[in-house]
């Protein structure tokens, strides 16, 4: 391959389709402040940059000031240490006397102040430790990528990122690994088709991500957010499912994991009525179905689908089949026994909102018609999520909102995205 | 039952699932292709799956008949060998 690079071949060229402009007033300058007097110490590492006493900070901030950069980043160096970092918050610190003098010489010069405690505590961590935890941790964010806070101080079990309960032999290798190396050795497997990690301790929370980043697997989450998006195997598999619950778990997955919203938001997709995944616990559950009609053509009039329906749908009359649609639950037994396939199928979705099977438990319920088509079934999933986001309380889950909204009001809210899609 | 002919026979309402379908492989495995075997059968559970087991494996259901006490003959012809 030759490559020209025609668009770099001289000065005039290169600087019309420049993207990318350094100005000095975009730089800001790093500035190492330490406690005492007549300070100014090459700092090694950094050829031409030196730790500064405050009194001494006039040569370099004049010079800054006058190059026209935007600000300085000021990093203090207290003399004194300890595990509560108390010069960070003392008035007379050197950041503080550092700041004040940049303030008064230079009022012109943008001041960044560096907020992490690491460098005023003894033991080096960015926060207070107390009972050997670090305080500062913030167990929200933690959470919310996976880690679970164990009773077990300092450990953490960690939630894996799975989507429709499928795993590769290569993600459970690696999985296995980091449960020896950094675990007690087991796994759990959750009650929605999440893997997680117990005993997982707070200073190896960026190896374990590390490592397991390695082996095709991520941290999942937890907290007020989409969650799992769980389902059976499905047609590909299964000889009763009805629709491909992997490819839609992936595309949900894809759409929603992770999104926040005022509480926990869980899919469940299942591929019959069978209901394997018992999607009506789910705050929207996804079950797949066939819409059958009889094609006289080939039927041979064996009689099979008849006895196959368990609910009474279909009945003969005059030598057609006849399907009582107020019966038909769409659970496709008549064409799964059909001998010679003489049914035309259309293969949909039964869309239940609101499920609950925890402190409260409540079956989602389906509004909706039987859903022919895929994009409707993206638009009515967009609008319960937008639903719950606009409407639901911090804390709240679906049903509760649903319910206290209304349900009128929820349905129409449904029914319109349904049309409109 | 005059349509089809019969090679064999197998009663599978003396059993309950999942025998009822092992039942009707073995015979159906004595068979030689496009043979027809009958399958008595009982309403409900074994009427609502053995028809679709068969098919699953393979094999053609050509007819489903009620014999009126509560058992249905099934006519099965056998795919294969």
């Amino acid at each position: 391959m030759k490559r020209f690079r025609r668009l770099r071949s001289d000065e005039r060229i290169r600087s019309l389709v420049r993207e990318t402009h350094i100005e000095r007033s975009m730089l800001v300058y790093p500035i190492f402040v330490e406690e005492g007097e007549n300070i100014k110490t090459p700092v090694e590492s950094m050829p031409g940059i030196y730790r500064y006493s405050p009194d001494r900070l006039d040569e370099l901030l004049s010079e800054a000031d006058k190059a026209g950069i935007a600000g300085v980043l000021v990093f203090g160096i207290p003399k004194h240490k300890d595990s509560l970092a108390s010069s960070a918050y003392d008035e007379n610190g050197v950041t503080q006397q550092a700041i004040r003098k940049i303030k008064k010489n230079n009022p012109g010069l943008l001041v960044i102040a560096d907020v992490c405690l690491c460098e005023y505590t003894d033991h080096g961590h960015c926060g207070l430790v107390r009972e050997d935890i670090i305080m500062a941790v913030d167990y929200a964010s933690l959470k919310k990528g996976g880690f679970m806070r164990q009773k077990q101080k300092n450990n953490f079990s960690l939630r894996l990122r799975v989507v429709g309960g499928n795993v590769t032999a290569g993600q459970l290798a690696a999985i296995a690994e980091v449960a020896k190396k950094y675990g007690d050795g087991h796994v759990h497997l959750t009650s929605r088709q999440s893997i997680e990690i117990p005993f997982v301790k707070l200073d190896d929370i960026s190896d374990v991500k590390a490592a397991l980043a390695e082996g095709g697997v991520e941290p999942g989450v937890c907290g007020p957010r989409v969650r799992t998006v769980t389902a059976c195997q499905g047609s590909e598999i299964c000889p009763s499912g009805c629709i491909d619950t992997y490819s839609l778990a992936k595309e949900l997955d894809d759409r929603y994991f992770a999104r926040e919203l005022p509480h926990k938001f869980k899919f469940g997709i299942t591929g019959c009525q069978n209901n394997c995944l018992k999607a009506e616990e789910n705050d929207l559950g996804i079950k797949g179905g066939i819409k059958v009609t009889w094609r006289k053509s080939d039927c041979i009039h064996c009689g099979v689908c008849i006895k196959a329906c368990r609910n009474g749908a279909l009945s003969t009359d005059d030598g057609k089949i006849v399907v009582d649609a107020s019966k038909c639950n769409y659970c496709g037994r008549c064409v799964k026994s059909c001998p010679v396939e003489s049914w035309d199928t259309v293969h949909g979705y039964i869309v239940s909102f609101g499920g609950l099977f925890g402190n409260s438990i409540s079956k989602g319920e389906t509004i909706l018609p039987f859903i022919e088509d895929h994009e409707k079934l993206m638009a009515v999933c967009d609008a319960a999520v937008s639903f719950f986001n606009d409407y639901a309380n911090p804390s709240e889950r679906f049903r509760f909102t649903i319910e206290r909204v209304g349900t009128d009001k929820f349905r129409e809210y449904i029914i319109n995205a349904y049309n409109n899609a | 039952m005059g349509e089809f002919k019969i090679n064999d026979k197998v009663d599978i309402t003396d059993v309950v699932c999942p025998t009822t379908f092992v039942k009707a492989k073995i015979a159906l495995e004595e068979l030689d292709d496009g043979e027809i075997l009958e399958i008595r059968l009982n309403d409900g559970e074994p009427v609502q799956n053995v028809p679709r087991s068969i098919k699953e494996e393979g094999h053609k259901v050509l007819k489903l008949s009620e014999n009126g006490d509560g058992t249905y003959n099934l006519i099965v012809q056998k795919v294969g060998e």
